[in-house]
């Protein structure tokens, strides 16, 4: 069922996204193109700063377009589709609330992770005229040389850093979701509840990240003095990575139980 | 056997309003039941606490004897009385999708349905009028053989050709392990179909009694009965 | 012959009333196989339970009969269809007179209309075949 939910809520969504990023990624080309083509003949053909100048503003454009669709759509998604009219169309499927959560969750972090790698790609199709393949193999040769000279904590930090983004990403969306379903409790002034339940949950969750970073840093207080030593292996600094990854893991799974609770009692569809 | 549907002491309230109270209903399968009160009575109300869109404020309501929840929606085939499927999908689309949820839709009967209508698989549902969207959207929910169907004003702002096509694939879908609610205020167009009535006003039951026995006792039709009740 | 019913009465003993019709006109036969309950449900725009009860107030009454696996068929019993005609014209004579006499007729003066009206309607026949 899983699988479905997704399946449709990509398809859905890469209605908007797909011509977005196509658009996007022309812009970039063409803004290579035309700045090529000014430096090449920028004095013969004075339109081209004109058109370099343009399609420079519609790539800003886009790119701002991206990112906001990217969180626009993760949410609205949310909120349409299980507190509106197409509710009615959600609710009756057989399927378990939470997993409607869980699939709306792992499509917005998909989108999330994807626009970000089309930004990468941009930035690729921006330098296409001036690349230096050179550079890049010198980059590519040093991280192949890195490989076998590292040791198993690199790995680790490089693991703990890549977890504690997406956890972060994942208690962001799970965070939203749940001040959108908790506003809808209300039979009347929803948004007003929904940012009341924002606010107040984010302090609340502020509160205890600084009480969980001053416990945590008080009580191994010691370890920390040897820091600007910079050895091998730095615990204190695992300590604190997987500090935050528990804490957002926490937390995540708190809004998103909280989430699916909300969903399967305190439903009131229009 | 438990019966198909069952309210016991349902009530719904909402910020200033009672929608339902103390709503005791049972209803055995293979009936066509109508539900029938004016507008504002609470029938979308039960419905939806059917379905599991609202939660009752008290008491109890069981499908086949289990609360609303993913097991009776596999069992439960509604019809709300609003446009709620995807305006861009298309018509072949949406046999897709509900053939993918739903293991009991039967997509030949479906798609036989449609093109004995008329209607283009590829087109999408925005281009379509209003009272083709309506059989659509009928066709969808009568494909499924589901236990209970729960049909929320069916034939309301429908022409008297579409009202006579929806009420006939009612009749011909009837099965014997099935129980059909059509919930209306158009009586007497859904009267000669009806097993049983049910009225409802100001969310209360008034009455709950087989058809054939209204008539005979009140020696007049339901449509009239009701006009009867509910004289302003 | 289409499907009608009136508000005010019970469905079930109009469509008992309507299959009678149907099987004094030969509509049904006798012996012949009835159309299934569903099938007649549909024709007649009603509840399939509905025309179950009408079916099985018939058979009560002798002018339907079960065969257990192929279905229901018209009675053969000649006799009895006869008799059920007969209730019926009588029926609809008595309805006749009543209201006649609701506009102020004796039986004797309406009679007399009717013996009227036979006569202009066995002209009307006539000329109607001259006309073709």
């Amino acid at each position: 069922m899983l699988r479905k939910l997704m399946k449709y809520e990509f398809r859905a969504t890469s209605r908007t996204f797909l011509p977005l990023y196509g658009a996007f990624l022309l812009a970039a080309l063409l803004l290579a193109v035309f700045d090529q083509m000014h430096q090449t003949w920028g004095n013969s053909l004075p339109w081209l700063d004109a058109a370099a100048l343009v399609t420079g503003i519609a790539y800003g454009i886009l790119f701002i377009a991206v990112m906001v669709m990217t969180a626009v759509v993760a949410f609205q998604r949310f909120y349409r589709n299980l507190f509106t009219d197409e509710g009615y169309l959600t609710h009756t499927l057989p399927v378990k609330t939470h997993t409607h959560v869980t699939a709306k969750l792992l499509v917005s972090v998909v989108w999330c992770i994807a626009s970000i790698a089309v930004f990468f790609l941009s930035v690729l199709v921006l330098s296409i005229f001036n690349l230096q393949p050179a550079a890049y193999g010198e980059i590519f040769a040093d991280l192949v040389k890195w490989i076998p000279e590292s040791n198993w904590e690199s790995w680790a930090f490089l693991l703990e850093i890549f977890l504690l983004v997406l956890l972060y990403l994942v208690c962001g969306i799970l965070f939203v979701y749940m001040a959108i379903a908790a506003g809808n409790i209300a039979g009347r002034h929803k948004v007003a509840l929904g940012i009341g339940v924002f606010i107040g949950a984010g302090i609340i969750l502020q509160l205890v990240y600084l009480l969980g970073i001053t416990v945590g840093v008080r009580s191994t207080f010691d370890l920390w003095k040897d820091i600007p030593d910079y050895t091998f292996p730095s615990w204190p600094l695992h300590g604190f990575l997987l500090g935050n990854i528990v804490f957002f893991l926490f937390f995540s799974a708190v809004f998103y139980i909280l989430t699916s609770w909300i969903l399967k009692r305190k439903l009131n569809l229009a | 056997m438990n019966p198909v549907f069952e309210c016991r002491h349902l009530s719904k309230n909402f910020p200033g309003k009672e929608a339902l109270q103390d709503v005791n209903i049972t209803l055995e399968r293979g009936r066509i039941v109508g539900l029938l009160g004016p507008n504002g009575s609470g029938k979308s109300t039960l419905m939806k606490l059917a379905n599991g869109l609202l939660c009752p404020t008290q008491g109890g309501i069981f499908i086949d004897g289990m609360a609303p929840g993913e097991e009776t929606k596999k069992i439960v085939s509604y019809l709300p009385d609003k446009n709620y499927l995807n305006d861009w999908m298309s018509v072949r689309q949406l046999i897709r999708f509900f053939g993918d949820f739903y293991e009991d839709f039967q997509k030949e009967a479906a798609v036989e349905m449609i093109q004995r209508l008329g209607i283009p698989m590829q087109a999408r549902l925005k281009t379509l009028s209003k009272g083709t969207k309506e059989k659509v959207q009928l066709i969808l929910v009568m494909s499924r053989k589901a236990k209970l169907y729960l049909l929320d004003e069916p034939i309301g702002g429908v022409d008297p050709a579409a009202r006579d096509y929806i009420l006939h694939t009612i009749i011909s879908n009837y099965s014997e392990d099935a129980t059909v609610v059509i919930s209306t205020h158009l009586i007497s167009d859904v009267e000669s179909i009806l097993d049983e009535a049910i009225f409802i006003a100001d969310g209360k039951i008034l009455l709950h009694s087989p058809v054939d026995e209204l008539r005979e006792k009140n020696n007049m039709s339901v449509d009239a009965w009701f006009r009867e009740v509910f004289k302003c | 012959m289409g499907w009608t019913f009136q508000p005010d009465r019970p469905i079930y003993s109009q469509l008992m009333e309507q299959i009678k019709r149907r099987i004094i006109t030969g509509e049904y036969p006798p012996g012949e196989k009835m159309p299934s309950v569903r099938e007649l449900a549909m024709e007649a725009a009603v509840n399939p339970n509905t025309m179950q009860k009408a079916f099985a107030q018939l058979e009560q009454e002798g002018l339907l009969h079960t065969q257990r696996t192929s279905g229901r068929f018209v009675t053969e019993d000649r006799e009895r269809i006869m008799s059920i005609k007969e209730d019926l014209a009588r029926n609809l004579a008595m309805d006749f007179l009543r209201s006649m006499q609701e506009l102020g007729y004796s039986d004797s003066q309406t009679v007399t209309v009717l013996e009227a009206a036979r006569l202009q309607a066995e002209k009307d026949t006539a000329s109607g075949k001259e006309g073709v």
